[in-house]
Protein backbone atom coordinates (compact mmCIF):
# COMPACT_ATOMS: atom_id res chain seq x y z
CA UNK A 1 0.00 0.00 0.00
CA UNK A 2 2.89 2.26 0.45
CA UNK A 3 4.20 4.94 -2.78
CA UNK A 4 0.53 4.72 -4.26
CA UNK A 5 1.32 8.14 -5.82
CA UNK A 6 3.48 6.43 -8.31
CA UNK A 7 0.69 4.52 -9.68
CA UNK A 8 -0.77 5.79 -12.97
CA UNK A 9 -4.39 6.52 -13.39
CA UNK A 10 -5.03 2.91 -15.49
CA UNK A 11 -3.32 1.60 -11.73
CA UNK A 12 -5.39 3.51 -9.18
CA UNK A 13 -8.88 2.69 -10.98
CA UNK A 14 -7.96 -0.88 -10.94
CA UNK A 15 -6.83 -0.50 -7.60
CA UNK A 16 -9.80 0.86 -6.52
CA UNK A 17 -12.43 -1.22 -8.37
CA UNK A 18 -10.42 -4.71 -7.02
CA UNK A 19 -10.06 -3.01 -3.48
CA UNK A 20 -6.38 -3.13 -2.83
CA UNK A 21 -6.43 -0.29 -1.37
CA UNK A 22 -9.59 2.54 -0.95
CA UNK A 23 -9.55 6.16 -2.54
CA UNK A 24 -9.19 8.01 1.04
CA UNK A 25 -5.65 5.89 0.99
CA UNK A 26 -4.72 7.62 -2.36
CA UNK A 27 -5.67 11.14 -1.09
CA UNK A 28 -4.40 10.88 2.00
CA UNK A 29 -0.85 9.35 0.41
CA UNK A 30 -1.22 12.81 -2.31
CA UNK A 31 -2.13 14.74 0.48
CA UNK A 32 1.09 13.71 2.27
CA UNK A 33 3.50 14.24 -0.51
CA UNK A 34 1.63 17.75 -1.86
CA UNK A 35 2.66 18.36 2.15
CA UNK A 36 6.15 17.46 2.27
CA UNK A 37 7.48 18.56 -1.44
CA UNK A 38 5.60 21.15 -2.69
CA UNK A 39 7.35 24.04 -1.04
CA UNK A 40 10.61 23.26 -3.32
CA UNK A 41 8.30 22.70 -6.47
CA UNK A 42 5.34 25.32 -5.45
CA UNK A 43 2.94 24.09 -8.13
CA UNK A 44 -0.28 24.19 -5.91
CA UNK A 45 -2.01 27.65 -5.92
CA UNK A 46 -4.70 25.98 -3.59
CA UNK A 47 -5.59 22.63 -2.11
CA UNK A 48 -9.08 21.15 -2.27
CA UNK A 49 -10.33 20.89 1.86
CA UNK A 50 -13.21 18.66 0.07
CA UNK A 51 -11.14 16.60 -1.50
CA UNK A 52 -10.53 13.79 1.57
CA UNK A 53 -14.74 14.25 2.37
CA UNK A 54 -15.34 13.49 -1.48
CA UNK A 55 -12.74 10.59 -1.33
CA UNK A 56 -14.50 9.38 1.62
CA UNK A 57 -18.08 9.28 0.34
CA UNK A 58 -17.14 7.33 -2.59
CA UNK A 59 -15.43 4.67 -0.68
CA UNK A 60 -18.84 4.52 1.45
CA UNK A 61 -21.07 3.90 -2.12
CA UNK A 62 -18.05 1.59 -3.31
CA UNK A 63 -18.27 -0.53 0.26
CA UNK A 64 -22.40 -0.39 -0.43
CA UNK A 65 -22.04 -1.84 -3.81
CA UNK A 66 -23.20 1.25 -5.40
CA UNK A 67 -22.08 2.66 -8.65
CA UNK A 68 -19.11 5.06 -9.49
CA UNK A 69 -18.09 6.83 -12.09
CA UNK A 70 -15.31 5.74 -14.76
CA UNK A 71 -13.07 7.83 -12.94
CA UNK A 72 -13.29 7.06 -9.36
CA UNK A 73 -10.04 7.35 -7.14
CA UNK A 74 -8.26 9.58 -9.74
CA UNK A 75 -6.96 12.75 -8.23
CA UNK A 76 -7.07 16.27 -10.89
CA UNK A 77 -4.79 19.00 -10.54
CA UNK A 78 -6.92 22.11 -12.38
CA UNK A 79 -4.81 24.82 -13.96
CA UNK A 80 -5.95 27.91 -12.01
CA UNK A 81 -7.48 30.00 -15.01
CA UNK A 82 -9.90 26.76 -15.19
CA UNK A 83 -13.02 27.59 -13.20
CA UNK A 84 -14.01 25.28 -10.64
CA UNK A 85 -17.15 26.20 -8.26
CA UNK A 86 -16.73 27.27 -5.06
CA UNK A 87 -12.74 26.65 -5.28
CA UNK A 88 -10.94 30.30 -5.81
CA UNK A 89 -9.91 30.74 -8.70
CA UNK A 90 -6.86 33.10 -9.14
CA UNK A 91 -5.09 32.95 -13.05
CA UNK A 92 -1.79 33.74 -10.92
CA UNK A 93 -3.57 37.39 -11.05
CA UNK A 94 -3.90 39.87 -7.94
CA UNK A 95 -6.51 41.24 -9.86
CA UNK A 96 -8.45 37.69 -9.30
CA UNK A 97 -6.90 36.79 -5.89
CA UNK A 98 -10.31 36.29 -3.99
CA UNK A 99 -12.50 35.30 -6.69
CA UNK A 100 -14.77 32.41 -6.22
CA UNK A 101 -16.79 31.39 -9.42
CA UNK A 102 -19.78 30.38 -9.02
CA UNK A 103 -20.18 27.87 -11.47
CA UNK A 104 -17.55 24.80 -12.70
CA UNK A 105 -15.95 24.58 -16.15
CA UNK A 106 -17.19 22.06 -18.70
CA UNK A 107 -14.45 20.15 -18.46
CA UNK A 108 -14.09 20.10 -14.37
CA UNK A 109 -17.99 19.25 -14.57
CA UNK A 110 -17.84 15.96 -16.93
CA UNK A 111 -14.56 15.18 -14.74
CA UNK A 112 -16.83 15.49 -11.30
CA UNK A 113 -19.90 13.66 -13.11
CA UNK A 114 -17.46 10.82 -13.44
CA UNK A 115 -15.97 11.12 -9.82
CA UNK A 116 -12.63 12.14 -10.60
CA UNK A 117 -11.72 14.34 -7.27
CA UNK A 118 -10.14 17.69 -7.69
CA UNK A 119 -7.23 17.86 -5.62
CA UNK A 120 -6.34 21.65 -5.75
CA UNK A 121 -5.35 24.50 -8.24
CA UNK A 122 -2.26 24.94 -10.10
CA UNK A 123 0.34 27.45 -10.92
CA UNK A 124 0.90 29.48 -14.23
CA UNK A 125 2.21 32.47 -15.75
CA UNK A 126 -0.81 34.76 -14.91
CA UNK A 127 -3.91 34.83 -16.90
CA UNK A 128 -1.91 32.03 -18.56
CA UNK A 129 0.57 34.86 -20.54
CA UNK A 130 4.10 33.35 -20.56
CA UNK A 131 6.53 30.09 -21.41
CA UNK A 132 8.13 30.09 -17.76
CA UNK A 133 5.56 30.73 -14.95
CA UNK A 134 7.90 32.52 -13.45
CA UNK A 135 5.12 35.74 -14.16
CA UNK A 136 2.32 34.59 -11.57
CA UNK A 137 1.56 36.63 -8.70
CA UNK A 138 2.45 33.63 -6.41
CA UNK A 139 6.00 33.21 -7.49
CA UNK A 140 7.40 30.79 -10.15
CA UNK A 141 7.27 27.09 -9.66
CA UNK A 142 10.64 24.97 -9.73
CA UNK A 143 11.24 21.90 -12.05
CA UNK A 144 11.15 19.12 -10.49
CA UNK A 145 14.16 17.41 -12.25
CA UNK A 146 16.52 20.63 -10.74
CA UNK A 147 14.30 23.04 -9.03
CA UNK A 148 16.88 25.90 -10.07
CA UNK A 149 15.42 25.42 -13.27
CA UNK A 150 12.05 26.62 -15.02
CA UNK A 151 9.15 24.45 -15.37
CA UNK A 152 8.16 26.07 -18.49
CA UNK A 153 4.81 27.65 -19.05
CA UNK A 154 2.40 28.61 -18.92
CA UNK A 155 1.02 25.35 -17.38
CA UNK A 156 4.11 24.68 -15.62
CA UNK A 157 2.17 24.01 -11.95
CA UNK A 158 0.37 21.35 -14.10
CA UNK A 159 3.23 19.73 -15.71
CA UNK A 160 5.60 20.32 -12.31
CA UNK A 161 2.52 18.80 -10.20
CA UNK A 162 2.61 15.37 -12.86
CA UNK A 163 6.36 15.00 -12.71
CA UNK A 164 6.65 15.18 -8.77
CA UNK A 165 3.54 12.89 -8.49
CA UNK A 166 1.71 15.34 -6.81
CA UNK A 167 -1.34 14.44 -8.56
CA UNK A 168 -2.50 11.25 -10.82
CA UNK A 169 -3.33 13.68 -14.00
CA UNK A 170 -3.85 17.39 -14.60
CA UNK A 171 -5.63 20.16 -16.92
CA UNK A 172 -3.34 22.81 -18.76
CA UNK A 173 -4.34 25.34 -21.67
CA UNK A 174 -2.52 25.62 -24.51
CA UNK A 175 -2.58 29.05 -26.77
CA UNK A 176 0.91 29.02 -28.19
CA UNK A 177 3.04 25.89 -26.63
CA UNK A 178 0.96 26.19 -22.93
CA UNK A 179 0.68 22.59 -22.20
CA UNK A 180 3.65 21.12 -24.36
CA UNK A 181 6.24 23.08 -23.89
CA UNK A 182 6.13 22.36 -19.84
CA UNK A 183 5.33 18.51 -20.45
CA UNK A 184 9.08 18.73 -22.36
CA UNK A 185 10.52 20.43 -19.82
CA UNK A 186 9.45 18.48 -17.06
CA UNK A 187 9.50 15.04 -18.84
CA UNK A 188 5.65 14.23 -18.71
CA UNK A 189 3.08 13.87 -21.83
CA UNK A 190 0.89 16.78 -22.51
CA UNK A 191 -1.41 16.75 -25.42
CA UNK A 192 -2.74 20.32 -27.56
CA UNK A 193 -6.24 18.64 -28.69
CA UNK A 194 -7.60 19.72 -32.35
CA UNK A 195 -9.06 23.43 -32.10
CA UNK A 196 -12.72 22.89 -30.68
CA UNK A 197 -12.69 19.36 -29.22
CA UNK A 198 -12.44 20.59 -25.93
CA UNK A 199 -15.09 23.26 -24.38
CA UNK A 200 -13.47 26.22 -23.41
CA UNK A 201 -16.68 26.90 -21.67
CA UNK A 202 -14.90 28.14 -17.73
CA UNK A 203 -11.58 28.71 -19.22
CA UNK A 204 -10.50 32.21 -18.71
CA UNK A 205 -9.93 33.73 -21.60
CA UNK A 206 -6.85 34.66 -23.06
CA UNK A 207 -6.70 34.00 -27.01
CA UNK A 208 -9.54 32.83 -27.75
CA UNK A 209 -8.99 31.35 -31.26
CA UNK A 210 -5.65 29.88 -30.77
CA UNK A 211 -6.36 27.96 -27.29
CA UNK A 212 -7.52 24.56 -26.16
CA UNK A 213 -7.65 23.18 -22.60
CA UNK A 214 -5.45 19.49 -22.13
CA UNK A 215 -4.49 16.88 -20.27
CA UNK A 216 -0.95 16.11 -18.72
CA UNK A 217 -0.61 12.87 -17.33
CA UNK A 218 2.89 10.08 -16.89
CA UNK A 219 1.39 7.87 -19.50
CA UNK A 220 -0.15 8.30 -23.13
CA UNK A 221 -2.71 6.21 -21.81
CA UNK A 222 -3.65 8.29 -18.76
CA UNK A 223 -4.35 11.06 -21.50
CA UNK A 224 -6.61 9.14 -23.88
CA UNK A 225 -9.27 8.18 -20.60
CA UNK A 226 -9.14 11.96 -19.73
CA UNK A 227 -9.58 12.88 -23.18
CA UNK A 228 -12.64 10.55 -23.41
CA UNK A 229 -13.90 12.42 -20.42
CA UNK A 230 -13.31 15.86 -21.76
CA UNK A 231 -13.57 16.09 -25.26
CA UNK A 232 -16.84 16.41 -27.11
CA UNK A 233 -19.55 19.39 -28.36
CA UNK A 234 -20.82 21.66 -25.67
CA UNK A 235 -23.68 23.94 -26.30
CA UNK A 236 -22.06 26.06 -24.34
CA UNK A 237 -19.26 26.43 -25.89
CA UNK A 238 -19.99 27.11 -29.89
CA UNK A 239 -16.51 27.12 -31.11
CA UNK A 240 -16.61 23.06 -30.19
CA UNK A 241 -17.14 20.55 -33.12
CA UNK A 242 -20.23 18.56 -33.34
CA UNK A 243 -18.96 16.00 -35.14
CA UNK A 244 -18.20 14.34 -31.96
CA UNK A 245 -20.29 14.10 -29.09
CA UNK A 246 -19.16 11.31 -27.01
CA UNK A 247 -15.21 10.52 -27.48
CA UNK A 248 -14.10 6.47 -27.80
CA UNK A 249 -10.17 6.85 -28.28
CA UNK A 250 -8.45 4.00 -27.50
CA UNK A 251 -4.57 3.80 -26.64
CA UNK A 252 -3.98 0.35 -27.67
CA UNK A 253 -1.09 -1.10 -29.08
CA UNK A 254 -2.05 -1.40 -32.58
CA UNK A 255 0.74 -0.78 -35.48
CA UNK A 256 0.07 0.99 -38.31
CA UNK A 257 2.36 1.86 -41.69
CA UNK A 258 2.68 5.56 -40.83
CA UNK A 259 5.38 8.33 -42.17
CA UNK A 260 6.75 10.64 -40.38
CA UNK A 261 7.66 14.17 -41.37
CA UNK A 262 10.88 15.64 -39.79
CA UNK A 263 10.30 19.66 -40.31
CA UNK A 264 13.73 19.81 -41.11
CA UNK A 265 13.93 24.11 -40.03
CA UNK A 266 12.98 23.35 -36.17
CA UNK A 267 15.38 20.40 -35.85
CA UNK A 268 17.96 22.29 -37.27
CA UNK A 269 17.47 25.28 -35.11
CA UNK A 270 17.80 23.52 -31.99
CA UNK A 271 20.29 22.93 -29.44
CA UNK A 272 22.33 20.19 -30.64
CA UNK A 273 21.75 17.98 -27.88
CA UNK A 274 18.24 17.91 -28.64
CA UNK A 275 19.12 17.15 -32.46
CA UNK A 276 20.72 14.27 -31.29
CA UNK A 277 18.17 13.06 -29.44
CA UNK A 278 15.32 13.73 -32.04
CA UNK A 279 17.57 11.90 -34.44
CA UNK A 280 17.99 9.20 -32.23
CA UNK A 281 13.84 8.81 -31.58
CA UNK A 282 13.61 8.49 -35.69
CA UNK A 283 16.22 5.75 -35.25
CA UNK A 284 13.96 3.96 -32.86
CA UNK A 285 10.53 4.77 -35.19
CA UNK A 286 12.36 3.48 -38.42
CA UNK A 287 13.47 -0.06 -36.62
CA UNK A 288 9.52 -0.19 -36.01
CA UNK A 289 8.49 -0.14 -39.45
CA UNK A 290 7.96 3.80 -39.91
CA UNK A 291 8.87 5.36 -42.59
CA UNK A 292 10.46 9.29 -42.56
CA UNK A 293 11.32 11.79 -43.98
CA UNK A 294 12.72 15.66 -44.19
CA UNK A 295 9.75 17.79 -45.12
CA UNK A 296 10.58 21.71 -44.88
CA UNK A 297 7.58 23.94 -43.34
CA UNK A 298 8.46 27.95 -43.62
CA UNK A 299 7.20 29.14 -40.31
CA UNK A 300 9.36 32.60 -40.68
CA UNK A 301 6.55 34.96 -40.06
CA UNK A 302 4.37 32.27 -37.74
CA UNK A 303 6.19 33.26 -34.51
CA UNK A 304 5.36 37.43 -35.39
CA UNK A 305 1.67 36.33 -36.15
CA UNK A 306 0.74 34.30 -33.44
CA UNK A 307 1.84 37.20 -30.67
CA UNK A 308 0.07 39.87 -32.86
CA UNK A 309 -2.95 37.97 -32.72
CA UNK A 310 -2.56 36.56 -29.21
CA UNK A 311 -1.57 40.29 -27.89
CA UNK A 312 -4.97 41.18 -29.88
CA UNK A 313 -7.19 38.90 -28.36
CA UNK A 314 -6.13 39.10 -24.84
CA UNK A 315 -6.45 43.19 -25.21
CA UNK A 316 -10.16 42.62 -26.06
CA UNK A 317 -10.52 39.84 -23.64
CA UNK A 318 -8.51 41.40 -20.27
CA UNK A 319 -10.80 44.36 -21.13
CA UNK A 320 -13.71 42.59 -18.97
CA UNK A 321 -11.34 43.26 -15.77
CA UNK A 322 -13.36 46.28 -14.11
CA UNK A 323 -13.43 44.99 -10.49
CA UNK A 324 -17.29 45.04 -10.62
CA UNK A 325 -18.11 41.13 -11.53
CA UNK A 326 -15.10 39.58 -10.09
CA UNK A 327 -12.22 40.80 -8.73
CA UNK A 328 -10.76 42.06 -5.48
CA UNK A 329 -12.22 44.19 -2.55
CA UNK A 330 -12.08 47.94 -3.96
CA UNK A 331 -15.40 50.01 -3.34
CA UNK A 332 -16.21 52.09 -6.09
CA UNK A 333 -17.37 54.91 -3.69
CA UNK A 334 -15.96 58.47 -4.83
CA UNK A 335 -14.60 56.77 -7.83
CA UNK A 336 -15.25 57.95 -11.34
CA UNK A 337 -15.17 55.25 -14.10
CA UNK A 338 -12.37 55.60 -15.86
CA UNK A 339 -10.06 56.27 -13.22
CA UNK A 340 -11.49 53.47 -10.90
CA UNK A 341 -10.95 51.05 -14.07
CA UNK A 342 -7.56 52.04 -14.59
CA UNK A 343 -6.41 52.46 -11.18
CA UNK A 344 -7.90 48.65 -10.28
CA UNK A 345 -5.97 47.10 -13.76
CA UNK A 346 -2.38 47.67 -12.32
CA UNK A 347 -2.95 45.42 -10.67
CA UNK A 348 -2.13 43.06 -13.57
CA UNK A 349 1.36 42.29 -13.64
CA UNK A 350 4.06 43.76 -16.28
CA UNK A 351 3.62 40.78 -18.74
CA UNK A 352 -0.13 41.26 -19.08
CA UNK A 353 0.36 44.75 -18.86
CA UNK A 354 2.62 44.97 -21.61
CA UNK A 355 0.64 42.44 -24.22
CA UNK A 356 -2.56 44.18 -23.12
CA UNK A 357 -0.92 47.34 -25.01
CA UNK A 358 0.59 45.63 -27.51
CA UNK A 359 -2.47 44.70 -28.23
CA UNK A 360 -4.08 47.42 -28.47
CA UNK A 361 -1.47 48.84 -30.40
CA UNK A 362 -1.86 46.22 -33.33
CA UNK A 363 -5.58 46.67 -33.34
CA UNK A 364 -5.51 51.20 -33.48
CA UNK A 365 -6.82 52.00 -37.10
CA UNK A 366 -3.59 53.02 -39.00
CA UNK A 367 -2.32 50.06 -37.90
CA UNK A 368 -4.78 47.09 -37.81
CA UNK A 369 -3.59 46.02 -41.79
CA UNK A 370 -0.08 46.40 -40.98
CA UNK A 371 -0.14 43.64 -37.76
CA UNK A 372 -3.20 42.45 -37.30
CA UNK A 373 -4.73 41.93 -40.56
CA UNK A 374 -1.41 40.76 -42.02
CA UNK A 375 -1.16 38.16 -38.93
CA UNK A 376 -4.01 36.76 -39.96
CA UNK A 377 -3.34 36.55 -43.65
CA UNK A 378 -0.11 34.76 -42.57
CA UNK A 379 -2.23 32.10 -40.90
CA UNK A 380 -3.95 31.46 -43.73
CA UNK A 381 -0.76 30.55 -45.21
CA UNK A 382 0.25 28.47 -42.69
CA UNK A 383 -2.78 26.42 -42.83
CA UNK A 384 -2.56 25.80 -46.39
CA UNK A 385 1.49 24.85 -46.11
CA UNK A 386 0.43 22.51 -43.00
CA UNK A 387 -2.76 20.88 -45.17
CA UNK A 388 -0.37 20.55 -48.27
CA UNK A 389 2.11 18.60 -46.08
CA UNK A 390 -0.63 16.11 -44.48
CA UNK A 391 -1.12 14.62 -47.83
CA UNK A 392 3.02 13.42 -47.85
CA UNK A 393 2.90 12.77 -44.59
CA UNK A 394 0.64 10.90 -41.52
CA UNK A 395 2.47 12.64 -38.58
CA UNK A 396 5.11 15.92 -38.36
CA UNK A 397 7.95 15.45 -36.00
CA UNK A 398 9.86 18.08 -34.40
CA UNK A 399 11.56 18.40 -31.02
CA UNK A 400 8.70 20.34 -28.71
CA UNK A 401 11.68 23.13 -27.54
CA UNK A 402 14.40 24.41 -28.93
CA UNK A 403 16.38 24.85 -25.92
CA UNK A 404 17.10 22.93 -22.95
CA UNK A 405 15.17 23.90 -19.59
CA UNK A 406 16.96 27.10 -18.08
CA UNK A 407 17.94 28.67 -14.47
CA UNK A 408 14.68 30.58 -13.07
CA UNK A 409 15.37 34.48 -14.19
CA UNK A 410 17.87 33.57 -16.60
CA UNK A 411 15.48 35.31 -19.73
CA UNK A 412 13.32 36.96 -17.49
CA UNK A 413 14.73 40.83 -18.74
CA UNK A 414 14.14 39.87 -22.51
CA UNK A 415 10.97 39.69 -23.97
CA UNK A 416 11.94 38.90 -27.41
CA UNK A 417 14.26 35.63 -26.49
CA UNK A 418 11.82 34.67 -24.22
CA UNK A 419 9.46 34.34 -27.12
CA UNK A 420 11.47 33.05 -29.66
CA UNK A 421 10.92 29.25 -27.30
CA UNK A 422 7.79 29.64 -28.88
CA UNK A 423 8.72 28.80 -31.93
CA UNK A 424 8.32 24.87 -32.35
CA UNK A 425 4.73 24.93 -31.00
CA UNK A 426 2.93 28.00 -32.17
CA UNK A 427 1.74 26.41 -35.51
CA UNK A 428 -0.46 23.99 -33.90
CA UNK A 429 -2.30 26.69 -31.86
CA UNK A 430 -2.37 29.07 -35.70
CA UNK A 431 -3.77 25.97 -37.91
CA UNK A 432 -5.82 24.29 -35.18
CA UNK A 433 -4.11 21.27 -35.28
CA UNK A 434 -3.38 18.93 -32.77
CA UNK A 435 -0.54 18.34 -31.10
CA UNK A 436 1.55 16.05 -28.22
CA UNK A 437 4.73 16.31 -26.35
CA UNK A 438 6.28 13.05 -25.43
CA UNK A 439 8.50 12.66 -23.10
CA UNK A 440 12.29 11.95 -25.18
CA UNK A 441 15.52 11.74 -23.44
CA UNK A 442 17.71 13.82 -20.92
CA UNK A 443 20.43 16.23 -21.25
CA UNK A 444 22.79 16.77 -17.98
CA UNK A 445 19.85 15.49 -16.80
CA UNK A 446 17.16 18.30 -18.25
CA UNK A 447 14.12 16.52 -19.80
CA UNK A 448 13.29 17.05 -23.71
CA UNK A 449 10.44 16.08 -25.23
CA UNK A 450 9.31 14.97 -28.98
CA UNK A 451 6.89 16.84 -30.05
CA UNK A 452 4.29 15.10 -32.94
CA UNK A 453 1.55 16.64 -35.00
CA UNK A 454 -1.45 15.32 -37.08
CA UNK A 455 -3.99 16.58 -38.72
CA UNK A 456 -7.24 17.73 -37.66
CA UNK A 457 -9.51 15.64 -36.13
CA UNK A 458 -7.03 12.91 -36.38
CA UNK A 459 -6.39 12.69 -32.34
CA UNK A 460 -6.75 8.36 -32.78
CA UNK A 461 -3.77 8.23 -35.08
CA UNK A 462 -2.03 10.62 -33.00
CA UNK A 463 -2.31 8.56 -29.82
CA UNK A 464 -1.60 5.26 -31.80
CA UNK A 465 1.57 6.82 -32.53
CA UNK A 466 2.35 8.35 -29.40
CA UNK A 467 1.82 4.90 -27.77
CA UNK A 468 4.11 3.16 -29.93
CA UNK A 469 6.52 6.15 -29.22
CA UNK A 470 6.22 5.64 -25.40
CA UNK A 471 7.05 1.89 -26.00
CA UNK A 472 10.08 1.88 -27.80
CA UNK A 473 11.91 5.23 -26.02
CA UNK A 474 10.78 2.94 -22.72
CA UNK A 475 11.91 6.56 -20.33
CA UNK A 476 11.37 5.38 -16.83
CA UNK A 477 12.88 7.84 -14.65
CA UNK A 478 11.31 9.70 -11.74
CA UNK A 479 12.54 12.84 -10.82
CA UNK A 480 14.66 12.34 -7.19
CA UNK A 481 11.88 13.83 -4.82
CA UNK B 1 9.90 54.28 -34.32
CA UNK B 2 7.46 53.95 -30.49
CA UNK B 3 7.37 57.51 -28.47
CA UNK B 4 6.85 57.49 -25.10
CA UNK B 5 3.66 59.86 -25.56
CA UNK B 6 2.51 56.46 -27.67
CA UNK B 7 2.91 54.25 -25.11
CA UNK B 8 1.18 56.53 -22.71
CA UNK B 9 -1.81 56.43 -25.34
CA UNK B 10 -1.81 52.96 -25.46
CA UNK B 11 -1.87 52.88 -21.90
CA UNK B 12 -4.96 55.29 -21.97
CA UNK B 13 -6.59 52.95 -24.40
CA UNK B 14 -6.42 50.06 -22.55
CA UNK B 15 -7.14 51.73 -19.03
CA UNK B 16 -3.80 51.29 -17.37
CA UNK B 17 -2.75 53.75 -14.69
CA UNK B 18 0.91 53.76 -15.11
CA UNK B 19 3.41 55.43 -13.17
CA UNK B 20 5.99 57.03 -14.77
CA UNK B 21 8.45 54.46 -13.97
CA UNK B 22 6.29 51.86 -15.46
CA UNK B 23 6.02 53.96 -18.71
CA UNK B 24 10.03 54.31 -19.20
CA UNK B 25 10.39 50.75 -18.70
CA UNK B 26 7.57 48.85 -20.62
CA UNK B 27 8.38 52.03 -23.73
CA UNK B 28 11.97 50.33 -24.28
CA UNK B 29 10.39 46.60 -24.14
CA UNK B 30 7.51 47.50 -26.02
CA UNK B 31 9.69 48.82 -28.80
CA UNK B 32 11.62 45.56 -28.85
CA UNK B 33 8.12 43.60 -29.21
CA UNK B 34 6.89 45.91 -31.67
CA UNK B 35 10.07 46.31 -33.94
CA UNK B 36 10.01 41.96 -34.27
CA UNK B 37 6.36 42.35 -35.17
CA UNK B 38 6.94 44.28 -37.94
CA UNK B 39 8.61 41.58 -39.87
CA UNK B 40 5.07 40.99 -40.85
CA UNK B 41 5.43 43.96 -43.16
CA UNK B 42 8.06 42.84 -44.94
CA UNK B 43 5.75 40.00 -47.19
CA UNK B 44 2.80 41.28 -49.40
CA UNK B 45 0.07 39.23 -48.74
CA UNK B 46 -2.66 41.30 -51.09
CA UNK B 47 -3.96 38.09 -52.52
CA UNK B 48 -3.98 36.11 -49.24
CA UNK B 49 -7.76 35.66 -48.04
CA UNK B 50 -7.55 36.01 -44.24
CA UNK B 51 -9.37 33.09 -43.08
CA UNK B 52 -8.06 30.17 -41.10
CA UNK B 53 -10.78 28.14 -40.09
CA UNK B 54 -14.23 27.86 -41.90
CA UNK B 55 -17.30 26.04 -40.64
CA UNK B 56 -20.37 25.65 -42.20
CA UNK B 57 -23.49 26.08 -39.45
CA UNK B 58 -26.58 25.90 -41.28
CA UNK B 59 -28.86 25.18 -37.98
CA UNK B 60 -30.83 27.13 -35.46
CA UNK B 61 -31.33 26.41 -31.98
CA UNK B 62 -34.90 25.69 -30.42
CA UNK B 63 -36.87 28.79 -29.07
CA UNK B 64 -37.12 27.50 -25.64
CA UNK B 65 -36.65 28.99 -22.16
CA UNK B 66 -35.03 27.21 -19.68
CA UNK B 67 -34.06 28.53 -15.78
CA UNK B 68 -30.42 28.38 -15.01
CA UNK B 69 -31.15 28.46 -10.99
CA UNK B 70 -27.88 26.91 -10.12
CA UNK B 71 -25.49 29.93 -10.82
CA UNK B 72 -25.87 32.24 -7.51
CA UNK B 73 -23.90 35.44 -8.71
CA UNK B 74 -24.92 37.31 -5.42
CA UNK B 75 -21.61 36.12 -3.67
CA UNK B 76 -19.46 37.16 -6.51
CA UNK B 77 -19.23 41.08 -5.30
CA UNK B 78 -19.74 42.01 -1.62
CA UNK B 79 -20.58 46.00 -3.29
CA UNK B 80 -24.26 44.83 -4.65
CA UNK B 81 -28.10 46.08 -3.43
CA UNK B 82 -30.87 44.88 -4.23
CA UNK B 83 -29.85 42.64 -7.37
CA UNK B 84 -27.98 45.70 -8.84
CA UNK B 85 -23.90 45.77 -8.81
CA UNK B 86 -22.28 48.88 -7.13
CA UNK B 87 -20.34 50.72 -9.99
CA UNK B 88 -18.11 53.72 -9.97
CA UNK B 89 -19.78 57.23 -11.42
CA UNK B 90 -20.03 58.03 -15.09
CA UNK B 91 -18.14 61.46 -14.45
Amino acid sequence: MSKLFTLSAEQIISGVRNREFTIEDYVIQLLERINDIDDKIKAFITINDEALNTARKLDKKIKSQEAVGSLAGIAVGIKDNICTKDIKTTCASKLLQEYIPPYDATVVRRLKERDAIIIGKVNLDEFAMGSTTEFGSYGPSHNPWNPDYVVGGSSGGSAASVAALECTVSLGSDTGGSIRCPASFCSVVGLKPTYGLVSRFGLVSYSNSLEQIGPLGRTVSDIVMIMNVIAGFDENDNTTRNEIKTPGFVASDVKRPVRYGLIKELVEASDPAISKLVYSSLDLLSSNDCKWEEVSLNSDYALASYYTIAMAEASSNLARYDNLRYGFDFDPEGYEWNSYFSKIRNNFGDEVKRRIMIGSHVLLSGYYAKYYLKAQKVRSILRHEVKKLFKQVDVLISPTMPVLPFKIGENIDDPVKRYLIDTNTVVANLVGTPAISLPAGFSDNLPIGLQLMTDEMQEQLLFDVSKMYESVASIKRRPDL
Amino acid sequence: MVTIEHVKHLAWLSRLDLTNDEIENYHIEIEKIIRYLDRLDSISLSDVEPRHYERRVSEFRDDIIYDDNQTDLSKTTKYSKEGYVKGPRMR
